[in-house]
């Protein structure tokens, strides 16, 4: 059996449908290894194309399950069991067709070189998932898969059914935990604190024009990003459906972001005069004590919570304790955003639509997370939404 | 085109000209393949895995083997790109400059070089392996996840275009032979896509039964590299019963923690076995771990918290 009729090509479609991030790049590596010599083997030519498939396109542990899925799929049952891949390199000629030729708009080149995702980038990324999608899967087996697919499906859910049943599905997902980790990204204050150990080399030899000669170097203190987030969750109830992505908010601040320090706490409906460190709502601290360790320079406080609108219904007491407790936070830190879980054309007639008119609430779409990072670096929401 | 076997293992005390030990190295089947295919296809590989399964030794493994240079480059949370390829003396340069100034320096090499701004230059880790004029360089990118997350992204296009310009000079230093470059990653950090995008991937696994008695019968009695077999020496009556006792306090552990809390590691295995040998020097070595009641001896090398350490007695006295 030759390259050409391996359905690698498949087997890439595939990998890029349900998320891997690859492009014709990666595609050319495979056909580079295999004329090298690599991914072939006469005893067992099957674990050896699969070995060098994982070692070029799979980047994490965690990707590796959902890899053996697609290969086997591809590659195993396409493969009558008579017939067995040829043991030696590869003509060029053989190669030359698969190569697949993606258009530069549907490519999912998210890379850059720069440290923050360009508006093209993130317009890229939005068109990432490709369009043959599959979309059947029943949730258990879409809950494994990554968010592209998920978020993908979230999507067609909302415009089939706009409606209320929306929320019930268990791989209710509108933002990936890649976009998540690239919005986290933008959340940064670096300043120049600490001690001063950094050259300012500009300034030295200005000083030395000066005093016409060199009497000690001027220094400046590092910069560094110091942003300290404060996740707030709001737990069971009608979050209860949310958990999972309020999960992904918190892991992907830590693991994507660049903050100076953070803290999670969880509450239920409202914060009152506790905030919790644990999902079950045992072991607490005081409110008082929580916002006094809030820095109000470094500070930045992201709520999560629905605000009512799952529910739905106009909650008087609900909104009059949120508004003592936003009052409460907000003389302590000024960035202060809510991110509601609920999209926000059924946040209407809802306490949420109430409670966003005292502190600037966004969805949990990756349009809704990039505002909120926005407004943390000082933004008001009206700036935030141009 | 130069190939990794992973056979070529160092004798019994061999040591670098720095008189630091080398050890041997036992790579499995995939992992080689995969060092190959990054060193053809000269891209970086990323390795993870648990702490302790052997991800920093792999690099100098692979220069021993095919003796090669290398270069470590150890990354702390205040390193950054630019610190591995070059760094400027900025200030030496200004001091020189006044004493010139000042008349200070009268010979006219002194002057020559100091007036000379690529005296400044002090090449990196990586720096120094674009620079090899003569074969390609191992270089050890230790712990990239601890430094801040813009530090990957710095590196790419020098990754890409194996070249990269010093500042200060306009000097552009192009490698000749493309560095073979091993990443390590603790996961404390997601590393960016991009990133990602030009590294080959390997996650190693922790070594097995048999690969860990062969890790401490090839440091303890050198590697026999003709045989494959493990014949443990009539000194270490212990030895089995010992990585047995690891590999359970793994287990235990694990059944706690998920996969996500601190294991007891390789090294610390090894440690043990130190500590375990220096005591049946003096003791009868049949009584070693010969005792079922009596908990294991010096478990502090091994559990360095109470909670784990709770957690195993009482697995131990049957408790859990």
């Amino acid at each position: 059996m030759k390259v050409k009729d391996l359905p690698l090509r498949n087997l890439f479609e595939k990998l890029r449908s349900v998320g891997f991030v690859l492009g014709v790049d990666d595609y050319d590596l495979l056909l580079r290894a295999l004329m090298g010599g690599f991914g072939v083997s006469a005893t067992e030519p099957e674990a050896a194309l699969k070995q060098l498939c994982e070692t070029l396109w799979v980047k994490s542990e965690g990707d590796r399950p959902l890899f053996n899925r697609c290969f086997d799929d591809c590659i195993s049952e396409s493969r009558p069991e008579s017939r067995v891949i040829t043991p030696s390199p590869v003509e060029p000629s053989d190669i030359s067709e698969p190569i697949p030729s993606p258009t530069p708009s549907e490519s999912p080149d998210v890379e850059s070189t720069s440290s923050e995702p360009t508006p093209s980038e993130l317009a890229d990324l939005e068109s990432t998932p490709s369009e043959s999608t599959p979309l059947d899967f029943p949730s258990d087996v879409t809950l494994e898969m990554p968010d592209e697919v998920r978020v993908k499906k979230t999507k067609e859910r909302e415009l089939e059914e706009k409606a209320g049943a929306l929320f019930r599905f268990r791989d209710y997902l509108p933002v990936s935990e890649r976009e998540m980790k690239q919005t986290w990204r933008y959340l940064r204050r670096p300043l120049r604190e600490g001690a001063a150990t950094e050259l300012d080399v500009e300034q030295t030899v200005v000083q030395v024009a000066q005093r016409g000669f060199l009497l000690d170097p001027v220094l400046v203190a590092p910069r560094v990003n110091r942003v300290e987030l404060t996740l707030l969750l709001d737990v069971d109830g009608s979050m209860v459906a949310f958990h999972r992505l309020g999960e992904r908010l918190q892991s992907t601040a830590i693991g994507g972001g660049r903050l100076g320090r953070s803290h999670l706490y969880y509450f239920h409906n409202c914060p009152l005069d506790f905030l919790y460190h644990d999902r079950t709502l045992t072991d607490y601290s005081p409110l008082d004590q929580v916002l006094r360790g809030l820095s109000p320079r470094h500070g930045a406080v992201v709520i999560f919570s629905d605000g009512g609108a799952a529910r739905g219904g106009d909650s008087e007491e609900r909104l009059e304790m949120t508004a003592v407790f936003l009052e409460r936070l907000r003389s302590r830190v000024d960035s202060v955003v809510w991110v509601n879980p609920m999209p926000p054309e059924r946040w209407q007639g809802t306490t949420a639509a109430a409670i966003a008119l005292r502190v600037p609430m966004v969805g949990c779409d990756r349009r809704g997370l990039q505002r909120a990072m926005k407004i943390l670096k000082g933004r008001s929401l009206v700036e935030a939404m141009q | 085109m130069q190939k990794y076997t992973g056979k070529v293992q160092p004798p019994l005390g061999a040591e670098y000209p720095e008189g630091k030990p080398i050890y041997p190295y036992f790579p499995s089947a995939e992992l080689i393949n995969a060092v190959n295919l990054a060193m053809f296809l000269k891209r970086p590989l990323l390795l993870q895995g648990e702490p302790g399964c052997g991800k920093t030794r792999l690099a100098q493994a692979v220069a021993y083997e095919l003796q090669l240079p290398y270069e470590v480059w150890t990354i702390k949370s205040t390193s950054k790109a630019q610190d591995g390829l070059y760094t400027y003396d900025n200030l030496a340069r200004l001091r020189d400059a006044q004493l010139i100034g000042l008349n200070q320096v009268k010979q006219e090499q002194e002057i020559e070089r100091m007036t000379d701004p690529e005296s400044y230059v002090k090449l990196g880790p990586l720096g120094r392996a674009f620079d090899h004029r003569e074969q390609r360089t191992v270089v050890l990118i230790d712990e990239i996840d601890k430094a801040d997350i813009d530090f990957p992204n710095d590196l790419l296009s020098e990754l890409d275009n194996n070249c990269f310009t010093i500042d200060e000079t306009g000097q552009e230093i192009t490698a000749q032979y493309p560095p073979i470059i091993f990443i390590t990653s603790n996961q404390e950090r997601d590393l960016p896509d991009a990133f990602l995008r030009r590294c080959l991937f390997h996650y190693i696994e922790f070594p097995e039964r048999k690969d860990l008695i062969r890790i401490i019968l090839a440091r303890h009695c050198g590697v026999d590299s003709q045989s494959d077999s493990l014949e443990i020496p009539s000194g270490l009556p212990w030895l089995e019963k010992l990585v047995e006792c690891f590999l359970k306090m793994r287990e235990v552990l694990e059944q706690d923690k998920g996969e996500r809390g601190k294991m007891v590691s390789t090294s610390e295995l090894i440690d043990w076995f130190e500590v375990v040998k220096e005591e049946s020097l003096t003791t009868d070595p049949d009584t070693i771990f010969n005792d079922p009641e009596q908990q294991p001896p010096h478990l502090s090398v091994l559990l360095k918290n109470r909670d784990d350490h709770k957690r195993y007695i009482q697995w131990f006295k049957g408790e859990v």
